[in-house]
């Protein structure tokens, strides 16, 4: 098959098609792998600070390389027990943070049944899980 | 000078991802073949557009000064291990511009070959006239 489109509208609204979710199952299973592919952002940008090899990172936690690599490519779940161990290695703590998805004053009333303050828009692009030295935490107290 | 269109940006607006024109139909049909493609194409989007470091699904491809900016999003490695490569750019005032713009199907070992090679030294060298923004 070879399609052809007509002109940058179709070609627009096709790619929009293919990453539109089908089915709210659809995108509860997409929205759990990226939550997993958030905290595995955060652990290879740690692995590179740190000049660390992906090797010596499943060393370091009890694992093998190649399960490392399933995380990363998708093809196995992150479980909790892992995310312990991450933290340990690299002495973090993850922070868990909600916040809304839109700013909008419908949706939040929606929501919230309040109207939301111009500090949240600031929030929305924030990443929702971010890790902290714990070391520095425990000087700033 | 090469066209792209744009098909979707963060909800900041700062990042943002094309497709070019001319291969827009063979990335399309590449993409929508099945439920896994499909499925893969989303999340390496939503990598991308949520500024997440993902090496295993999408890392640069630059192999010289002349190919600055290549970057492939990686489809099923160790399987398939197909490619699009992509160009990367970054706007004046800072945003993220991605541009799916070739398909490689099935690389077959780390090393580049001469094929590859001259795949990603042609997206090099491409420009193109980014719109919409």
């Amino acid at each position: 098959m070879n399609t052809k489109f007509k002109n940058s509208k179709e070609v627009r609204k096709a790619f929009q098609d293919l990453l539109s979710f089908k089915s709210d199952e659809e995108e509860i299973k997409h929205q759990a792998q990226m939550v997993m592919f958030r905290f595995l952002s955060e652990i290879e940008a740690l692995t590179e600070e740190n000049n660390m090899t992906r090797k010596e990172l499943a060393c370091k936690i009890g694992t093998s390389p190649s399960y490392l690599t399933q995380l990363f490519r998708g093809s196995k779940p992150l479980n909790m027990i892992t995310i312990a161990k991450f933290q340990k290695v690299f002495d973090i703590t993850f922070n868990i943070k909600s916040q809304p998805n839109t700013t909008t004053k419908e949706t939040s009333r929606k929501i919230t049944g309040r109207t939301p303050q111009p500090v949240m828009k600031q929030m929305v692009n924030e990443p929702s899980a971010v890790y902290s030295k714990k070391s520095e935490s425990s000087q700033k107290r | 000078m090469r066209k792209c269109i744009l098909i979707r940006s963060s909800p900041d607006n700062r990042r943002h991802i094309y497709v070019d024109e001319i291969n827009s139909g063979e990335l399309y049909d590449y993409i929508k073949q099945d439920h896994r493609h499909h499925d893969k194409f989303r999340f390496i989007c939503d990598i991308i557009l949520g500024g997440h470091k993902n090496h295993s699904l999408y890392s640069k491809e630059e192999i010289d000064t002349k190919t600055k900016g290549v970057t492939a999003m990686k489809f099923f490695p160790g399987q398939e291990n197909d490619r699009i490569y992509c160009k990367e750019y970054t706007t004046p005032a800072g945003s993220m511009i991605v541009i799916a713009v070739e398909l490689f199907l099935r690389k077959k070992q780390t090393k580049l070959t001469h094929k590859e090679k001259s795949v990603i030294e042609r997206i090099g060298s491409y420009e193109y006239e980014i719109q919409e923004l």
